[in-house]
């Protein structure tokens, strides 16, 4: 067994975790950073293309403001944002960026060097991101990856921590293993920060790295924190359905786009006769699975997406990186028609946090995508990148003066016994399906039952064949313990299991139409429903309420200005 | 229609050396290298190793050989008779994974982040926009390290010379017109006069980050 210590130890080497890191290294105390995958290049983050929203004196112009940032943020999310988080995210974000590109970032500059351009997308009133090239993703990791380096932050990387250790409350430390020798590894820490991001794989479409599978929601309910709003799950309308490994990678934009089912039928004029295909992601994705399980989608279950109306020239300058994608599929944008299909993009749930997004376990703290209530019930776009940056940063300075009042704690190493013991013996299973069919089957039962339509009867469905899922015994090819891969994918179906449940029991409950969540047998929003559902980790289940949105900072129908 | 998969295994924990497996596999038109990979393990050899993980290009983890060329397995089509190997040079972890270890203990030379005698008080500072150019372009490096594992000169020394993966990466810090290190001294000291200039890195480049032009201005600044 291997064992470290550190005064605050983060879980997560995406965006919000390593912003964490950084700053908690300013406020005195030892930091460290632990993540399953390789630091710096798992995790979402990394992949971002678009920009980071973001108000500020130094650029915004306009008569742009926070206030309308804030507004924009509400309206796209029906309304259940929690408004303390946003509220921060907002107020916060410009400085932040600022004190990245202090770090080492650059974002893009006009030509003379200085002034920041902006750009927009879906949702936002006005020009308010910052970016560079299609890639502001990988340039912030870039920097926070170089400062991490300057502070001499440990990270241990390829080390899955599967068992949080809490007394009366508190946060003691967690368990894990070396995924590489499957070696028990205890850390012992004041305060522990999630940072593991969402679930994109729970569903057979995702746009997501395939290390998004909602490791800390199981983390957390082990905890005894709760989770809220996990009904709410983003779906990005157009992305490819092969080859396989490209299955719900982003391939087109839908402003751009004119689609089609398999009857040649222009069907967004039956949906949203207005704005067509300018409808919101939403609206979008429900239309295109409307039309799937009504008989008229495409052979791999999308529609057809074609975009060979726009000018000669255009698919150089705005969709390079489409274009490109979609001619290694044997697509050429210019010319053919191509089969698209909604992906699961971003949770809007997660765990549930305070003011300083601290879990209701002393010393855990979650951010990121990792934790529920920013976006409320739908996320508008360039938003994710200054709520990972934010919470970020308020929840390290905050853990940091946490751990300043609280006892190192010791853990006996025995504390590991069972989970080596369960990993052992996970080793020798030789009878039953193997981590990866068993994965396979329970994205494809969430993608059918409880993806972009929902019913309560789909639901009901769901939750069952999961259980039956869930039951069956586990075959492993290779046996040994060096680099079987096999063990890391089985305990990260655990975790998806959990969230597919929360996801599920929370979207059974709502039962009305809002933002990203669309019960067919509820299609209206209902203002009863001004609420967010809340899971209680409750003797082995999960006890399932709901709880009024505060609206401390704005009300629906207030006038901005 | 089947296909036909050459693919060089090594357990270092069970096999005394490395060894060609065949395997056939189902070919579905457009699948890439990544997908043969995932069908064999789903449904034929749930023991084969190989590393990814965003699927388009980002994370730089999922670099091998196909036919003894340098790729990214998640861009690069699948062919009938391919054979793939691990990126050369590097010790092997598993199968066609390897241990990136080696290139991880070499970034703590190169202080790769950025340095300055004094940080000016203003908040948006004015960057030399010309370099901002070799900036941008040396950034989109995503550390698949596949020029690394083709370059000549540190295949045959690389205890002198850094290769070009991390020198590109160096590269970034020394376009940055705020950075006050000496960035081609600290290039230096890593092997950079020692590239013959052969541009091999950058044409097996997948991001093309041309980290040969990036090693060329270093070496004239």
């Amino acid at each position: 067994m291997r064992r470290y210590y550190a005064d605050i130890v983060v879980v997560g080497a995406g965006g919000a975790g390593l912003i964490a890191a950084a700053e908690a290294c300013l406020h005195g105390g030892s930091v460290a950073v632990v993540s399953k995958g390789k630091a710096g290049r798992s995790g979402a983050t990394v992949m971002a293309p678009g920009g980071v929203a973001a108000v500020h004196g130094l650029w915004s112009k306009d008569g742009d403001s926070k206030r309308l940032h804030e507004a924009d943020s509400y309206h796209g999310g029906g309304w259940l944002n929690d408004q303390v988080l946003m509220g921060r995210v907002v107020d916060e974000i410009g400085d932040v960026l600022i004190s990245l590109e202090k770090m080492g970032a650059l974002w893009q500059r006009g030509p003379d060097g200085k002034t920041l351009l902006l750009k927009t997308d879906a949702g936002h009133s006005h020009n308010r991101s910052l970016f560079l090239e299609d890639r502001i993703g990988r340039e912030m990791m870039k920097a926070l990856c170089g400062e991490l380096a300057r502070r001499n932050v440990p990270v241990h990387d390829e080390i899955m921590l599967t068992n949080p250790v809490v007394r009366d409350g508190r946060i003691l430390g967690a368990l894990g293993f070396d995924v590489n020798t499957l070696e028990g590894v205890l850390f012992e820490s004041k305060c522990l920060v999630l940072a593991t991001g969402g679930c994109g794989m729970v569903y057979s479409n995702t746009t997501n790295p395939t290390d998004l599978t909602g490791d800390g929601f199981l983390f957390g309910l082990q905890a005894g924190a709760r989770l809220c709003d996990m009904e709410f799950v983003q779906f990005y309308p157009l992305s490819m359905l092969f080859p396989e490994s490209y299955r719900g990678v982003i391939c087109a934009t839908a402003m751009y786009s004119r689609l089609f089912n398999s009857e040649g039928e222009r069907f967004m004029k039956r949906y949203d006769p207005a704005r067509m295909e300018n409808a919101t992601r939403d609206y979008i994705s429900r239309a295109i699975m409307h039309e799937v399980t009504q008989g008229r989608g495409s052979p791999r279950g999308g529609v057809f997406c074609d975009c060979t109306h726009n000018e000669s020239g255009f698919f150089k300058r705005f969709l390079n990186h489409d274009y490109k994608l979609q001619l290694s599929a044997g697509v050429d944008m210019r010319k053919d028609r191509f089969e698209v299909a909604p992906s699961s993009h971003f949770m809007m749930g997660g765990l549930t946090v305070d003011s300083f997004w601290q879990s209701d376990v002393v010393g855990l703290y979650c951010v990121g995508e990792a934790a529920g209530g920013v976006h409320g019930a739908n996320r508008i776009s360039q938003n994710a990148l200054s709520d990972i940056l934010v919470s970020g940063v308020v929840a390290a300075r905050h853990a940091a003066q946490t751990a300043r009042k609280l006892e190192r704690p010791f853990l006996a190493p025995g504390v590991l016994t069972k989970l080596t013991e369960e990993i052992s013996s996970l080793v020798r299973s030789r009878d039953g399906i193997t981590p990866s069919a068993q994965r396979a089957a329970l994205r494809a039962v969430m993608w059918e039952k409880a993806g972009v339509l929902r019913s309560d009867a789909s639901l009901r469905e769901a939750l069952r064949r999961l259980e039956e899922l869930e039951k069956q015994p586990l075959r492993l090819g290779h046996g040994g313990s060096w680099v079987n891969r096999e063990i890391l994918h089985a305990f990260e179906n655990k975790a998806l299991f959990a969230t597919a449940r929360a996801i599920i029991l929370s979207a059974l409950a709502r039962t009305e139409t809002r933002g990203a969540h669309y019960r067919s047998d509820y299609p209206q929003t209902d203002e009863k429903w001004l609420k967010n559902i809340i899971l209680t980790p409750t003797g082995g289940k999960l006890l399932v309420s709901a709880e009024d949105v505060r609206f401390s900072r704005m009300k629906k129908g207030e006038a901005i200005c | 229609m089947l296909a036909n998969v050459r693919i060089l295994r090594f357990d270092p924990s069970a096999d005394a050396r490395p060894y060609h497996k065949e395997y056939e596999y189902r070919f579905e038109d457009y699948m890439t290298v990544l997908d043969v990979l995932c069908q064999l393990a789903g449904e034929q050899d749930s023991s084969l190793c190989f590393h990814y993980c965003c699927r388009s290009g980002h994370c730089g983890l999922c670099g091998l050989l196909v036919n003894g060329k340098p790729y990214l397995s998640c861009h690069k089509a699948a062919e009938n008779g391919m054979t793939l190997a691990p990126l050369p040079g590097f010790p092997v972890k598993r199968d066609l994974m390897i241990d990136r270890r080696p290139h991880e203990d070499a970034r703590g030379k190169l202080r790769l982040f950025l340095e300055r005698e004094s940080s000016p008080d203003d908040p948006i500072e004015t960057i030399d926009m010309a370099r901002f150019a070799g900036f941008r372009q040396v950034s989109r490096c995503v550390e698949c390290l596949c020029c690394t594992a083709v370059c000549p000169v540190w295949t045959n020394r690389p205890h002198l010379f850094v290769g070009p993966a991390l020198l590109a990466t160096e590269a970034r810090l020394f376009y940055d017109s705020r950075d006050t290190q000496k960035r081609a001294l600290i290039s230096k000291s890593s092997g950079l006069e020692q590239c013959v200039g052969c541009g091999q890195c950058t044409r097996v480049c997948p991001q093309d980050a041309d980290p040969a032009k990036a090693i060329a201005d270093m070496r004239t600044n």
